[in-house]
C-alpha cells in the first residue's frame, strides 16, 4: 500500500541519511521500523507524511505519488502519534480528539459522536474525560488520547514514532496490548518506529530492520528470530531472544550453575565440612576425576558419621537418583524437581559427565534476567512450586 | 496635616476644576492608549517573527534597540524628538510608543518560545497549515505572556505620559507641573492621583480581558511578569 | 591601655564621618538654588565666584528647580540658602499682598513680606527686569500691524498660544486674569517647558508665545514682542535673596553679594544669556568673564 522506490535522503551538510531505499508497507498490517539510533527509521516514517522531503526516489500510497499531493491535505488523511504525545494543552480532551475532523470540516454532531465513540473505545468514558484538560491526565492516559486522536478522522494509515517509549513500563505494556486489540478491530496500515526489540516482536506483523540508512532485513518476527540475515541482526536481536524465538523455551544449560560445590570421593569428612562452609552450601556433589557424578553428600550425612575419622565422603554419600541431560527444556527439569521434591538437579552430558547443577537460586536468577513479563508464565509458576516444595 | 488642610476646600476645588481635570485625564488616556496600541502593532508581529525565525544576530539587534529606547531618560527622548515632530501630542505619542516596545516584544517572544515543540510537531504532522498553527495553537498559548507584557507597558506608559506636558502634549502633567509652578498642592495631588487611578483602572480592565480570553482558550499556564 | 586606645580610634572612625556629613550646612558651605532657565544659573555662578573669592565660605549650586515657588520652598526647608527671585513673585500665593503694579511698591512688598514671613533678605535689584512678553514672528507682526497686546484681540481666536507650564494657573498675572484684563481669548493653549517656546513660535508650531523678556532667542529667531499697553503684568525686578540666618553667621557673604546690586541692566543680562543659550558657552565661564570685565574679579 505504501511503497518506497529508490528513495534517498541527503542533508545539506552532506549526511546521507537514507540510501536507495526500497520498501513496501503492506495494507492492514503493523510494520515496525527498528534499528540503532541514526539508522534512518524515523526519517523513513516522516517521508510518508512529507514532514521530510526525499532527495530522490518515489514514494507512493495506493499507487499515487505523494509528491503530487498537497502535503497539508495528505497529513490530514494520515494519523500521526509522537513520543512526547503533543496534546494541545489549551484544549479539552474532546477538542483534542476532534482536531482533524474539525480541520476536515465535519459537522459538529458527527464530530461529537465520533469523539464519544473513540473515548469509550479506550476506556476513558466521555462523561468523565471529555471536558478535562491534558494536564489532568496521566502519561498513559494522555498517550491513549494521542492514539485515538490519530484515529479520529478514520485514516487508513497511521504513523507512530516511538509512541510508548516515554511511558512507564506498565503503561507501555498496556498500550501495546491495546494497540494489538484495536488493530484486530480496525485493520489499519500502521508504520511503527521503535528501538525496543521486545516491543517490535510483540506487536509487529512485519519487522523492518535498518542500519545506516539501509534495510538489513524484512520479515515477520518469527522469520527474523529464526533466520537472522547476518551478524548485525543477530547481535541486535540478542542471544537470549534468539533462543526464545527459535525454540519455545530455555534449556537446563541456560539455567544451571556450572561451578557448583563439588568434592572428590576420597575427601575426608572434616574436609567436606570445611568445603561446605567455604561455599556456604549444605550439600556437596561428589564428582570423580573424570568428572563423573558419583553421588551427593549432605551435611546431615557427614555429621552423622563424623566421629569416624577414617571415613571418606564416598562412604557416606547417597547416590544421585535423578539427572537430566544437557539440552533438556527447563520446564521438564522443573517438573521433575517438583515431582520428586528435589532441591536441586544435576545436568549431565551425553557421556555422563557432570556439567552443572540447577538450584532454586539459579532458576530465580534466570527468571529475573530473561523474562520481562509473563511470557513464560508456566516456567515461573513451576519454579515457584519447585521452590516451595524444595524447602526443608 | 495635608489631609486636614485640604479636605473641605479640596472638595470645592474639585467642583470648580473638574472640567479641566477631566479634559487632562482624557488627553492623558488618549496619548497613553494610542502609544500602547501602536506599540502592540509593531512589537507583537516582530516578537512573533523573531520567535519563529530564530536568527540570532537579528534578535540581538532588535532587542538591543528596544532596550536603548527604554533606557533613554524620558525627558531626553522627548527633547530629541522635537526637531522631527515639533511640539504637542505627536512627539509625546512617538516617545511613549518607543518606550512601550520592549516589554511587549519581550513577552511576545517569550510566549511563543514557551510553546512546547512537541505540540507544534504533532500539529504539523496532523495537517495544520502554518497559518492555522499560528492562530489556533501558538497565539492562544502565548496569549497570557503577551497580555501581561501589555499590562506592564500600559502602566508604565500612563505614568511616563505625565511628562508630555513639558513639550506641549497635554495630559495630567498639566495639573502636576502647573501646580508645582504656582505652589498649589491640590493641583499636584490631583494630577498625580488621577494618573495613579488611570493606571490602576487600565490594569484592572486588561486583567479582566486577559482572564476572559484565557478562560475561553482554556490555558492552564501561569503568566510571568517581566519588568 | 592598648585596648582603650583601640576603642577610641574605632569610635573616632565611626563618629567622624557622621559628624562631617550630618550637618550639610553648618560648616562653611552654602547652597544656591536656580530655576530651570539660563539666567538664574548665570547669576548663581556670579554669586559663587564672588563669595568664594572674597570669603572663606564654599558654595554649591543646585540648578533646575522646577519653578520659583519650588526654589522658595527649598529655601524655607534650608535645602538651599540663596537664590535669584523676581519681585512679581509676591503675587504667587505666598502671603497677603497689596494689589499694586507700581515697581517700587512691589519691591517694598517683596522685601518686607519675605523678611517677615520667611526670614529672607531680599536685596535691592540687580538692575533689570525679566518679565512676561507676548511674542510673535516678525513677519506676523508686520503683516497684521501688531505693536501692542491689544492689537491681537481679533486674531486671537485663530491663534495657538505657547506658554510655560505655570502661566495658565497663575492667579494674579496668569491667563484667567489676563482674559479679564484684555478681553482676549486664544484658540488653543499649549503649556510646555519654557525653553521650547522660542523655537515653537519660530517654526510656526504655535502662533504666539509668552516669552521671558531677557531671553536672547527673541533676537536670535527674529521675534517681535508686544507692548503691555494695559499694564497687566506686574514688575519683575531681579534680586539675590538669602536666608537671614546665613547672613548673620557670614556677614561677609552679604558684602560680597552687595557688590552686584544695580550692576546689570536688561541688555547686559540678555547678552549674557545669549552667550550661554546661543554661543553655547558654560554659565560659569560667562559669569566669571562678566565679573572680570566689570572689575569685581581678578
Amino acid at each position: 500500500m505504501i511503497t518506497f522506490q529508490g528513495v534517498n535522503k541527503k542533508y545539506d551538510d552532506g549526511y546521507h541519511a537514507l540510501k536507495d531505499l526500497h520498501l513496501e508497507f503492506k495494507k492492514g498490517e503493523i510494520s515496525v521500523l527498528i534499528g540503532p539510533s541514526g539508522c534512518g527509521k524515523t526519517t523513513t516514517m516522516k517521508l510518508i507524511n512529507r514532514l521530510i522531503q526525499p532527495s530522490s526516489g518515489k514514494i507512493e500510497i495506493d499507487g499515487r505519488d505523494i509528491l503530487s499531493l498537497d502535503p497539508v491535505e495528505l497529513r490530514r488523511k494520515i494519523g500521526y502519534v509522537i513520543q512526547n504525545i503533543g496534546l494541545f494543552p489549551h484544549m479539552t480532551i474532546a477538542k483534542n480528539v476532534g482536531v482533524v475532523p474539525r480541520l476536515q470540516k465535519w459537522e459538529k454532531s458527527r464530530i461529537d459522536a465520533r469523539v464519544k465513540e473513540l473515548l469509550d473505545l479506550v476506556g476513558l468514558p466521555a462523561e468523565t474525560y471529555a471536558d478535562r484538560y491534558p494536564a489532568e491526565l496521566s502519561g498513559g492516559q494522555q498517550q491513549r488520547i494521542g492514539v485515538i486522536r490519530a484515529l479520529a478522522a478514520d485514516p487508513d494509515i497511521i504513523l507512530m514514532d516511538e509512541p510508548f517509549s516515554a511511558l512507564d513500563p506498565i503503561s507501555r505494556e498496556q498500550l501495546q496490548d491495546e494497540l494489538i486489540r484495536l488493530q484486530q478491530e480496525l485493520h489499519k496500515t500502521i508504520v511503527f518506529v521503535t528501538h525496543d526489540m521486545d516491543e517490535a516482536i510483540k506487536i509487529a506483523d512485519t519487522i523492518i530492520l535498518m542500519k545506516d540508512g539501509e534495510v538489513v532485513q524484512v520479515g515477520s518476527p518469527e522469520q527474523v528470530l529464526r533466520h537472522p540475515a547476518n551478524d548485525f541482526v543477530r547481535s541486535f536481536i540478542g542471544p537470549k531472544r534468539l533462543r526464545q524465538g527459535g525454540m519455545e523455551q530455555p534449556t537446563v544449560d541456560d539455567v544451571m550453575v556450572d561451578q557448583p560445590a563439588t568434592a572428590y570421593p576420597t575427601r575426608g569428612l572434616a574436609e567436606a565440612i570445611k568445603m561446605m562452609e567455604r561455599r556456604r552450601v549444605d550439600s556437596l556433589l561428589v564428582v570423580d576425576r573424570e568428572k563423573r557424578l558419583q553421588g551427593t553428600v549432605s551435611i546431615y550425612q557427614v555429621l552423622d558419621q563424623y566421629g569416624e575419622e577414617n571415613k571418606t565422603v564416598a562412604d557416606v554419600m547417597k547416590p544421585v537418583r535423578h539427572t537430566v541431560r544437557s539440552g533438556t527444556p527447563l520446564s521438564v527439569a522443573l517438573n521433575l524437581m517438583s515431582e520428586h521434591h528435589l532441591p536441586n538437579l544435576a545436568v549431565t552430558g551425553e557421556d555422563g559427565r557432570f556439567l552443572g547443577l540447577i538450584t532454586r537460586g539459579s532458576v530465580v536468577r534466570h527468571m529475573a534476567e530473561v523474562y520481562p513479563s509473563g511470557i513464560e508464565r508456566d516456567a515461573s509458576l513451576a519454579a515457584e512450586e519447585a521452590a516451595a516444595h524444595g524447602t526443608g | 496635616m495635608v489631609q486636614a488642610e485640604l479636605s473641605i476646600p479640596y472638595v470645592d476645588f474639585l467642583k470648580d476644576r473638574y472640567p479641566d481635570i477631566l479634559r487632562a485625564a482624557g488627553e492623558h488616556l488618549a496619548i497613553s492608549g494610542i502609544s500602547v496600541a501602536i506599540g502592540c502593532l509593531v512589537a507583537i508581529p516582530t516578537g512573533i517573527f523573531l520567535a519563529r525565525r530564530r536568527i540570532p544576530w537579528l534578535q540581538s539587534v532588535i532587542f538591543a534597540i528596544a532596550n536603548i529606547f527604554q533606557t533613554i531618560p524620558s525627558l531626553a527622548l522627548l527633547a530629541l524628538l522635537i526637531p522631527l515632530f515639533g511640539i504637542g501630542t505627536k512627539p509625546a505619542v512617538f516617545a511613549l510608543f518607543l518606550y512601550s516596545l520592549l516589554p511587549i516584544l519581550r513577552n511576545t517572544y517569550a510566549g511563543f518560545q514557551s510553546v512546547d515543540p512537541s505540540v507544534l510537531e504533532s500539529a504539523r504532522g496532523m495537517g495544520y497549515s502554518a497559518a492555522q498553527r499560528l492562530l489556533q495553537i501558538q497565539l492562544p498559548l502565548a496569549f497570557p505572556y503577551m497580555m501581561s507584557g501589555i499590562r506592564v507597558t500600559t502602566v508604565y506608559v500612563i505614568s511616563w505620559a505625565t511628562l508630555a506636558t513639558l513639550i506641549g502634549g497635554g495630559g495630567l502633567g498639566d495639573l502636576i507641573f502647573s501646580g508645582l509652578g504656582v505652589n498649589k498642592k491640590e493641583l499636584i495631588f490631583t494630577g498625580a492621583a488621577s494618573a495613579i487611578i488611570l493606571a490602576l483602572l487600565a490594569d484592572l480592565l486588561l486583567g479582566r480581558i486577559e482572564r476572559r480570553v484565557t478562560r475561553r482558550a482554556g490555558s492552564n499556564q501561569e503568566p510571568s511578569f517581566t519588568s | 591601655m592598648k585596648k582603650n586606645a583601640w576603642y577610641a580610634v574605632l569610635g573616632l572612625v565611626i563618629a567622624l564621618p557622621l559628624v562631617l556629613s550630618g550637618c550639610g550646612n553648618s560648616g562653611n558651605k552654602i547652597v544656591i538654588g536656580a530655576q530651570t532657565y539660563t539666567e538664574p544659573k548665570i547669576l548663581a555662578e556670579m554669586y559663587k565666584a564672588l563669595i568664594e573669592d572674597r570669603t572663606q565660605v564654599k558654595v554649591d549650586i543646585k540648578p533646575d528647580l522646577a519653578s520659583s515657588p519650588v526654589v522658595i520652598d527649598a529655601m524655607k526647608n534650608n535645602d538651599v540658602q540663596m537664590a535669584t527671585l523676581y519681585t512679581g513673585e509676591v503675587f504667587n500665593n505666598h502671603f497677603e499682598v497689596k494689589p499694586t503694579k507700581d515697581r517700587q511698591e512691589v519691591l517694598k512688598e517683596a522685601q518686607e513680606g519675605f523678611d517677615k514671613h520667611f526670614g529672607f533678605k531680599w536685596f535691592d535689584p540687580l538692575g533689570f527686569e525679566n518679565t512676561y512678553a507676548f511674542t510673535v514672528r516678525k513677519e506676523v507682526a508686520d503683516q497684521n500691524h501688531l505693536k501692542n497686546i491689544s492689537d491681537v484681540k481679533d486674531l486671537a481666536k485663530t491663534m495657538k498660544l505657547g506658554v510655560d507650564t505655570t502661566w495658565l494657573e497663575r492667579e494674579n498675572d496668569g491667563y484667567p486674569a489676563f482674559q479679564k484684563a484684555y478681553g482676549i481669548q486664544f484658540g488653543q493653549t499649549f503649556p510646555m517647558e519654557i525653553g521650547l517656546v522660542y523655537e515653537a513660535v519660530a517654526n510656526k508650531k504655535v502662533d504666539i508665545v509668552l516669552a521671558y523678556s531677557t531671553d536672547p532667542r527673541l533676537k536670535q529667531y527674529n521675534l517681535q514682542t508686544l507692548k503691555d499697553d494695559k499694564q497687566f503684568f506686574p514688575p519683575y525686578d531681579a534680586s539675590p535673596v538669602i536666608r537671614k540666618d546665613v547672613l548673620e553667621k557670614h556677614p561677609e557673604v552679604g558684602e560680597a553679594i552687595g557688590q552686584l546690586v544695580g550692576k546689570i541692566d536688561a541688555q547686559t543680562m540678555t547678552d549674557l544669556n545669549y552667550q550661554v543659550d546661543v554661543e553655547k558657552k558654560s554659565e560659569k565661564e560667562v559669569a566669571r568673564g562678566f565679573l572680570k570685565k566689570i572689575g569685581l574679579l581678578e
